[in-house]
């Protein structure tokens, strides 16, 4: 594996990308969208002060140390901020998509796959090349907006809670392992899908079909992590961390030169 | 060098087995400009694909520039350069970007590669829209453009597969003079296409391939003494002279046919030739009104050859 080859690539995907307004809107789009979701979801009841009843699993829950001597609106406003917080790990699965369909099924369509395979490049250096050039990018809305959501929270956590929620433990896993090991995850099914289908849009569609039951399967057993505590996440990360490992060993030996350009 | 020997390339779908390319025994020296031939679906793109390491061969193999496809194909295709039928240029970039890409690839250092850039875009008359997105371009200049980017690492041998497929006449023409030009050295090239009237000119050899088949490998002379096939002239002269007794002892006059109103067409050994006879016919005081070159012949012969 060449990785000066692996750069040259990533690079030109770069490029291509801030060149595609469809990409470029996605990137900016879907992520603000998210944002706003959340925010307005955590934020507003609180503030409004439609907290509701003492649920029992409140009680149960214990994001702090302290849990058990917050007020009611107080918990309510933690419990809110972890769930927008899941709501902003929808990203890195669904960003992703757009590009990987894009680059890999993409490239057949304009036949530029063909120059490609018949450069020095080899399957694994494409594959990694294109890997990184559809994860770095959608990466990047995902911290950008994890940190404007962290700070928005503490905007106010100050005033309801006395001191600054973010960051915490939970978010650095979330911010460091968790999106981008979901993020790699989705790629590669994505890249998997787009070498199979004929167009980017087919793939798009098909990949949105495939990454629907990966993204509850994933979102079940973490909420549950969630629930538990960080320490449970880091069970989580390094399960991901195998997972994302055989998919990118298999997604590897799928790429195939013939079949890409056909 | 170009040395294949029995590559064969055979698709199964799910409907149907086809045998694109069967017992493919070719051997091209360095230097050596050969045109490959055939109608549409004959095998050309496969051959090309075959050679370039895309497609792995289901039989035989060959050695590309002193490399085994098969066990080598990356110094191969380190080796070759090779304009696709479908040019292969990212559209939203431009023509500097594209380029760069592929010259990072061969290694080349940055300024290096920069000047190789600028030379190949004058060469290929792109020099003012050199930065601007190739969506922008039309088909003729980026088929100009994705030969540019075949010859970035300045490969010996060359692949084009249908360089003028879809472009005028002019640009059709101006593509040919650029590829006369690339011929002119060292460089082995291997060009696909199904219009011979585009080479003629250009290869030292043809090689016409139908349904998968070499059916024939030869020179183009050779293919014109083999089937009788000679060069036209179309001559108009002046009134009704008679021009029969003055080019019957002209050797190299084939045929005189007479088309009337002083019209003749002339078969002749070779368009080298032309400059004599017309100086013969000066001589013997006869106004010339039009002399053309005519040379429908051997792409009939070929149109003859894979109908068959
Ligand atoms: N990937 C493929 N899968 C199945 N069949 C194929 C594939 N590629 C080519 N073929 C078949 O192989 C035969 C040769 O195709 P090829 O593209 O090499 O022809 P060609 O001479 O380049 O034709 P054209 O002048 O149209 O470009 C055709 O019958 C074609 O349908
Ligand atoms: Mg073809």
């Amino acid at each position: 594996m060449d990785f000066r080859l692996v750069y040259i690539l990533f690079k030109k995907e770069l490029d291509e990308i801030v060149r595609s307004k469809y990409v470029l809107f996605s990137l900016l789009f879907m992520p603000a969208f998210f944002f706003i979701l959340s925010v307005t979801s955590t934020i507003a009841p609180v503030l409004s002060g439609t907290t509701g009843e003492a649920d029992p699993l409140f009680s149960s829950l214990k994001f702090t140390d302290n849990w058990n001597e917050l007020s009611i609106q107080q918990k309510f406003f933690i419990i809110s901020a972890e769930m927008g917080i899941m709501m902003l790990l929808f990203l890195p699965l669904i960003l992703p998509n757009v590009i990987a369909a894009d680059t890999f099924a993409g490239e057949r369509d304009r036949g530029t796959a063909e120059g490609i395979v018949a450069s020095p490049l080899t399957e694994s250096e494409i594959y990694l090349g294109k890997i990184c050039g559809a994860l770095l990018p959608s990466l990047i809305p995902f911290w950008l907006f994890m940190g404007l959501y962290a700070i928005t929270i503490d905007y106010y956590s100050k005033d309801v809670l006395g001191f600054y929620y973010y960051p915490n433990i939970r978010f650095v896993l979330f911010f460091l392992f968790l999106g981008p090991l979901f993020g790699f995850a989705t790629t590669n099914v994505m890249v998997w899908v787009s070498t199979r289908t004929s167009t980017s849009r087919d793939a798009q569609q098909l990949g949105g079909l495939v990454i629907m039951p990966l993204i509850f399967i994933l979102f079940g057993t973490f909420v549950m992590a969630i629930m538990l505590s960080w320490k449970v996440l880091l069970i989580v990360i390094l399960v991901l961390i195998i997972l994302n490992y055989i998919l990118g060993k298999i997604g590897m030996s799928i790429l195939d030169r013939e079949n890409w350009i056909k | 060098m170009i040395i294949a020997k029995d590559l064969g390339k055979t698709f199964l779908t799910k409907q149907s087995k086809v045998e694109a390319l069967k017992d493919f025994t070719v051997e091209i020296k360095s230097g050596e400009v050969v045109a490959l031939l055939g109608p549409n679906g004959a095998g050309k793109t496969t051959t090309v694909r075959l050679l370039s390491t895309i497609y792995r061969p289901t039989t035989g193999g060959a050695i590309v520039g002193g490399y085994d496809i098969i066990t080598n194909p990356i110094d191969v295709r380190r080796t070759i350069g090779i304009a696709p039928e479908q040019p292969s240029l990212y559209p939203r970039l431009t023509a500097r970007r594209n380029l760069q890409f592929y010259g990072d690839i061969y290694g080349y250092d940055k300024y290096k590669l920069s000047g190789r850039i600028e030379e190949l875009l004058e060469l290929f008359d792109l020099k003012e829209v050199i930065d601007r997105p190739v969506s922008s371009f039309s088909k003729g200049m980026r088929q100009k453009l994705s030969i540019a980017k075949a010859l970035i690492h300045n490969p010996s041998i060359l692949l084009l597969d249908e360089p003028w497929s879809g472009l005028s006449p002019h640009a059709t023409k101006e593509l040919r003079q650029l590829i006369k030009q690339l011929a002119e050295g060292n460089r082995t090239i291997l060009i696909s296409t199904h219009n011979l009237a585009q080479l003629e000119l250009i290869v030292d050899r043809i090689l016409i391939i139908s349904k998968g088949s070499l059916i024939l490998d030869s020179s183009p002379a050779e293919l014109r003494t083999k089937f009788h096939v000679n060069p036209h002239l179309k001559l108009k002269i002046e009134g009704n002279k008679e021009l029969k007794s003055i080019v019957d002892d002209l050797d190299y006059i084939v045929n005189v046919e007479s088309l009337g109103n002083g019209e003749y067409e002339l078969e002749i050994k070779s368009f080298e030739n032309t400059p004599d006879l017309v100086k013969s016919l000066v001589t013997s005081s006869i106004r010339i009104h039009e002399v053309s070159e005519i040379n429908p012949s051997l792409e009939e012969l070929y149109l003859t050859l894979v109908s068959e």
